[in-house]
């Protein structure tokens, strides 16, 4: 099955900084997509190039098998989109910004809007500028959602929404992926990610840190903890194909955050000289999270 | 209405519409607030223009609404393509408009379309408005862009403007798209909408020779379309260029885009101010220095244009354009006022101060310190300048006509004034941008009227000019909170109110001032004056013939001298008798009313005299029989006159009074006394009394006449309303002429019984010779003194009643009758 986003060496440079760096991304239909950062870590740049609004400095990628930037129109009759700010026409009223929206869809567009306005307990005469922040992006999820997209891409989604609808909507976007659509979604909300995402990537500085599916790097990824007599004692760290993504001293404990570590790689530690406990345990998404967006000169 | 039922309403009535039909409801509801404050501005102006021809009654200034219809396609014109496209790109809703499925053409085409079509109703309305209200005429149009402000004959002058409005809506667009700051785009079409006229003026000089209105129309035609052909293509790839994805930064030679290290280290380190104002003084520079730049500049622009004007003598070639310059300092000012609750100012940023504890004053202060500084900056180069310059008609007539500091400071004050306020009370800078010139200008122009017309103060304008400022300091805690609405409505239309009636309140409480008739009163004079007008005859006109008044004698190099001698000898060689001859009657109670030109009476004094030398110097005994037919004439002259109802008769009838008393006062008139003629005389001279109710009569008279005539002339003076605010001499009039009539009235009674009580004296020289010293003029004591026969005038009326009340009323002649049987 074709991917339904692929980016291929994605670079964008911005006068102060390095907002994407060679990003290569493939992204499979039928998935929950989450791509993970801290702020300013080059999220909202590639989902303005993914959207067309944003030429990129060099590299190229695919919408829904259209390139964005020869085809944004293409690109956006296919998807969904809701900012992290949705700039609506707050001199609307919410049924008139569903009706004019509607206009350039289909005809299932408005049912379905209004479903969803009616579910989010919104009066549909009630003007934009009068909405509150959450309503404001509850309008604008419905308008995204109510042309059934296959791609839904959303940018900090839940910011504003309160706990029931924040749960309600995630559910509904495992139901969208189960249908055969994709989502995806740019968080830093980790426990909302590690609910519905199938797979995700983590993106620092501009690079992307790590991509797989999320049982895939929850299961590979490891908190490992050595003990020793002496805190100046060196300790080796595991051999390939285990990768460090973090490591932090604390008086005689050693914390590492290790991707590919076996079984064998910790018995080795424990049987060096000077070693005196060594733990180990799957780590969880918020603390792989932090170990990939951590520089190791600032530890 | 239940969600349900919303929804079911807007299913029902939505549903249908086609996505066209919507796009174009939406670019309508748009424009909807620049069209609705462009009309409310074009009501206010039609509102002004009543107020002030009501005030002035058909005198004085008057706006012209034909250039009001005539220029506001233009604003609109100006305004849309900002509007619909600048304020989306700066609200960033056409980035989420580019997220529906609509394609880039389409979406600038919609936008376009739905823009002409606002500007072909507006020239619908305003050619309606134009025809409807005979404003313009279908041949001639008296306004032409560009060129010189005059009448044309060529009625092409309406297509050029219309084709330059296009024009004007196209370069609207191309730099709404081109530039992303809706300030920044406003201001570069200034000179885009001017280009064709630059190019016009440039080709003026280039001919060196003065342009016929028909060729600058043809020429302004001819650039404006060569401008539409080049600007709507540019408008389109420019559009379709914006709405496509934004370019990467290039990068620099090193692969890097990084910026320079003194950059980062500036950006990099934390500002450290010595004082609590000083950071929102340093923000509102930071946040807006761009826009500073580009005001000071117009400023100076503007100044160099006041500065080669002032040294030429005429306007030739590319310097016609230096005179529309002058107006980039204007706009300037009033865009210095805009920017103050703009950029850092705005009440989204302000915010970040209010929850901060900031006080509101302190903000307040800060965000107007940099603006004042320029406008003050900008005020002491003028004002050295102006005071280094030569200002005479020779050297160059725009430098004679330089308004002095203080105007313009005044001036610059109302336009900041009233722009900062329009800041504050309209939150989109496009509207702002748009609205606080044509706000200041029409208040500014309101309070020139005022001053000028209505004799509105200096004081007052000074409180209306500031009223804006304090109402935006009045709401600045409000404004910062942003909960200033709705009490801003309320407080902008108090000084809306302010503004416009304090100066209408001022000239009314002017004129409540001039103490007027009571109603009882009035209706009794009215009562009275009825019933002299219905018993009075007519009185009969007495021509006295002599030398003509030289005024209505042409001026004739190749007049016969000779025949001027002739003339003049003519002129004291009347006959009184002959004169009088309408009047003429056997006994003095026969004598019908009469009346004089009041000139005739300088020939009548002459001769008179003539003939009363001629008599003393004769040596003859039967000489005093030459002096007797003017004596007999005089007496019946001045009965007549005295029985006329009109006051310059009586003025009149008193010189011949004055005349005959110091007449029989001479010793050589003694051995005559108890000649018939002199009987006559002294049968003829009137008492306090009589007098006094002659001229009351008269007086009643003449006011009724010229309460029930429009057309009457009467011939009191009004001399003094020059002095009085042109715009309010129609309210002033009436109440003036009632003092005055209660003056002259109070002044016939006073004079009857001799009093001292002279206000009504102070009231007449006012009216008469207002600016005079009352003292040193007819009316004061030390002329009063004097005898009357020395200081009356003859041949011209200088005010009435110079004589009333004066020695000569109760002088008792030597040679008195000792019975009144001459009758």
């Amino acid at each position: 099955m074709d991917p339904v986003i692929t980016t291929d060496a994605l670079t964008m440079h911005f006068r102060r900084c390095d907002a994407l760096v060679g990003v290569d991304l493939e992204i499979q239909p039928g998935t929950v997509f989450a791509l993970l950062g801290e702020n300013g870590a080059g999220k909202t740049t590639m989902i303005r190039i993914l959207t067309g609004f944003q030429k990129p400095t060099s590299g190229s990628c695919t919408v829904c098998g259209i390139n964005p930037l020869v085809d944004p129109q293409g690109v956006r009759q296919r998807i969904g989109y809701v900012s992290d700010a949705p700039a609506l026409y707050d001199w609307m009223s919410v049924a008139q910004i569903g009706g004019f929206t509607a206009s350039f869809y289909d005809a299932t567009f408005l049912p379905s809007y209004e479903a969803a306005i009616r579910r989010y307990e919104i009066r549909p005469d009630q003007k934009i500028r009068h909405l509150s922040k959450g309503q404001r992006a509850k309008v604008a999820l419905s308008l995204a959602l109510a042309h059934d997209p296959s791609l839904l891409i959303m940018d900090e989604p839940t910011s504003g929404l309160d706990p029931k609808v924040r749960r309600s909507f995630l559910e509904s976007m495992i139901d969208r992926a189960a249908t055969g659509r994709t989502v995806f979604l740019s968080s830093h909300q980790i426990s909302e990610v590690e609910r519905v995402a199938d797979t995700i990537a983590i993106l620092h500085h501009g690079k992307i840190r790590l991509h797989g599916p999320l049982h895939e790097l929850r299961e590979s990824i490891h908190e490992l903890v050595i003990d020793t007599d002496d805190p100046l004692r060196a300790i080796a760290s595991p051999p390939e194909p285990a990768e460090i993504l973090s490591e932090e001293s604390s008086g005689r404990s050693r914390q590492l955050y290790v991707r590919g570590l076996e079984p064998g790689m910790v018995q080795a530690i424990r049987d060096t000289p000077g070693v005196t406990e060594v733990r180990s345990r799957v780590a969880t998404l918020e603390e792989i999270f932090v170990a990939c967006t951590t520089d190791p000169q600032l530890v | 209405m239940t969600i349900d039922a919303t929804l079911q309403t807007t299913a029902t009535t939505r549903h249908e519409a086609s996505s066209t039909a919507w796009f174009w409801w939406k670019e309508t509801r748009q424009l909807a607030p620049l069209v609705l404050l462009l009309i409310i501005v074009a009501l206010m102006i039609v509102l002004l223009n009543i107020i002030t021809e009501a005030l002035i009654r058909s005198a004085g200034i008057r706006l012209p609404n034909e250039v009001v219809m005539l220029v506001f396609p233009g604003l609109f014109a100006t305004g849309a393509g900002p509007l619909l496209v600048g304020q989306e790109r700066m609200q960033r809703t056409l980035q989420w408009l580019s997220l529906l499925p609509i394609t880039a053409k389409r979406l600038l085409m919609t936008k376009f379309l739905v823009a002409l079509a606002g500007l072909t109703a507006m020239w619908c309305f305003a050619g309606l408005v134009i025809v409807g209200f005979g404003l313009g005429s279908p041949t001639e149009s008296p306004w032409q862009i560009g060129g010189r402000t005059s009448y044309s004959t060529n009625p092409f002058s309406y297509p050029v403007w219309i084709v330059h409005s296009l024009y004007i809506l196209l370069a609207g667009f191309y730099v709404a798209w081109r530039i992303k700051n809706q300030f920044y785009s406003l201001v570069a079409l200034i000179p885009l909408a001017f280009a064709p006229i630059i190019m016009t003026s440039i080709t003026g000089g280039i001919l060196d020779r003065p342009l016929m209105h028909s060729e600058l129309d043809w020429m302004n035609l001819g650039f404006t379309l060569l401008g539409i052909a080049v600007i709507a293509p540019l408008t389109y790839w420019t559009a379709l260029h914006a709405l496509g994805a934004d370019a990467a930064p290039a990068l620099s030679k090193l692969g890097s885009s990084a910026l320079s290290p003194a950059q980062i280290l500036a950006d990099g380190t934390a500002p450290k101010f010595g004082t609590r104002i000083a950071p929102i003084i340093w923000q509102s520079i930071h946040s807006a220095s761009g826009s500073l730049a580009i005001l000071a500049g117009m400023i100076l622009i503007s100044l160099f244009a006041a500065m080669r004007l002032a040294s030429i003598r005429y306007l030739n070639g590319i310097d016609n354009l230096l005179p529309p310059l002058l107006l980039a300092a204007p706009l300037a000012i009033c865009w210095l006022g805009v920017g103050v609750f703009k950029h850092d100012g705005s009440a989204e940023r302000v915010r970040f101060l209010a929850d901060r504890g900031v006080s509101p004053r302190l903000t307040y202060l800060a965000l107007h310190a940099v603006p004042l500084a320029i406008l003050a900056a900008a005020m002491i180069l003028y004002g050295l300048w102006n005071l280094a310059i030569p200002h005479n008609d020779d050297h160059s007539a725009f430098a004679e006509t330089l308004p002095t500091l203080i105007t313009l400071l005044v001036f610059a004050a109302v336009l900041y004034s009233v722009s900062q306020w329009t800041s504050q009370f309209v939150r989109t800078l496009i509207l702002s941008v748009i609205l606080a010139p044509i706000l200041a200008a029409i208040i500014a122009g309101w309070l020139f009227f005022s001053f000028t017309q209505l004799g509105f103060s200096l004081g007052g304008l000074v409180i209306c000019a500031l009223a804006p400022v304090a109402a935006t300091f009045f709401m600045m805690r409000r404004y910062m909170d942003s909960r200033d609405r709705p009490l801003t409505f309320v407080v902008g239309g108090l000084v809306v109110a302010l503004i416009f009636m304090l100066p209408i309140a001022s000239a009314a409480w002017r004129i409540g001032s001039i103490p007027n008739m009571a109603a009882n009163q009035r209706a009794e004079l009215l009562d009275e004056a009825r019933i002299i007008q219905r018993t009075t005859r007519k009185p009969i006109g007495v021509s006295i013939r002599g030398i003509e008044p030289s005024n209505e004698r042409p001026f004739d190099f190749e007049r016969d001298p000779i025949k001027d001698i002739a003339y003049s000898l003519n002129g004291y060689s009347v006959d009184p008798t002959e004169i009088i001859r309408p009047i003429d009657a056997d006994q003095l109670r026969s004598v019908p009313p009469a009346t004089v030109d009041y000139w005739g009476l300088d020939v009548w004094y002459g001769n008179f005299h003539r003939a009363q030398m001629r008599w003393q110097q004769a040596d003859q005994a039967d000489a005093f029989d030459t002096f007797k037919p003017w004596l007999t004439a005089t007496a019946k002259l001045l009965v007549g006159l005295r029985q006329s109802t009109q006051l310059s008769d009586q003025e009149a009838a008193d010189r011949m009074e004055v005349l005959l008393i110091d007449t029989l006062a001479q010793d050589q008139m003694k051995p005559h006394s108890d000649d018939a003629a002199v009987r006559l005389v002294n049968a003829a001279l009137g008492t306090p009394a009589s007098r006094s109710q002659a001229r009351r009569r008269a007086v009643l008279a003449q006011w009724y006449g010229k309460l029930t005539s429009e057309n009457e002339r009467t011939n009191w003076r009004a001399d003094y309303l020059q002095h009085e605010p042109r715009g309010l001499i129609a309210w002033i009039e009436p109440r003036r002429y009632e003092q005055y009539i209660m003056a002259l009235l109070d002044g016939a009674t006073q004079s009857q019984h001799r009093s001292g009580d002279d206000r009504w004296l102070h009231i007449v020289h006012d009216f008469n010779q207002s600016g005079g010293i009352f003292s040193s003029s007819r009316y004061g004591q030390r002329m009063r003194a004097m005898p009357a026969i020395e200081t009356m005038t003859l041949g011209q009326l200088t005010g009435y009643a110079q004589l009333w009340g004066r020695d000569w009323e109760f002088a008792n002649p030597d040679n008195s009758p000792t019975s009144n049987d001459a009758e």
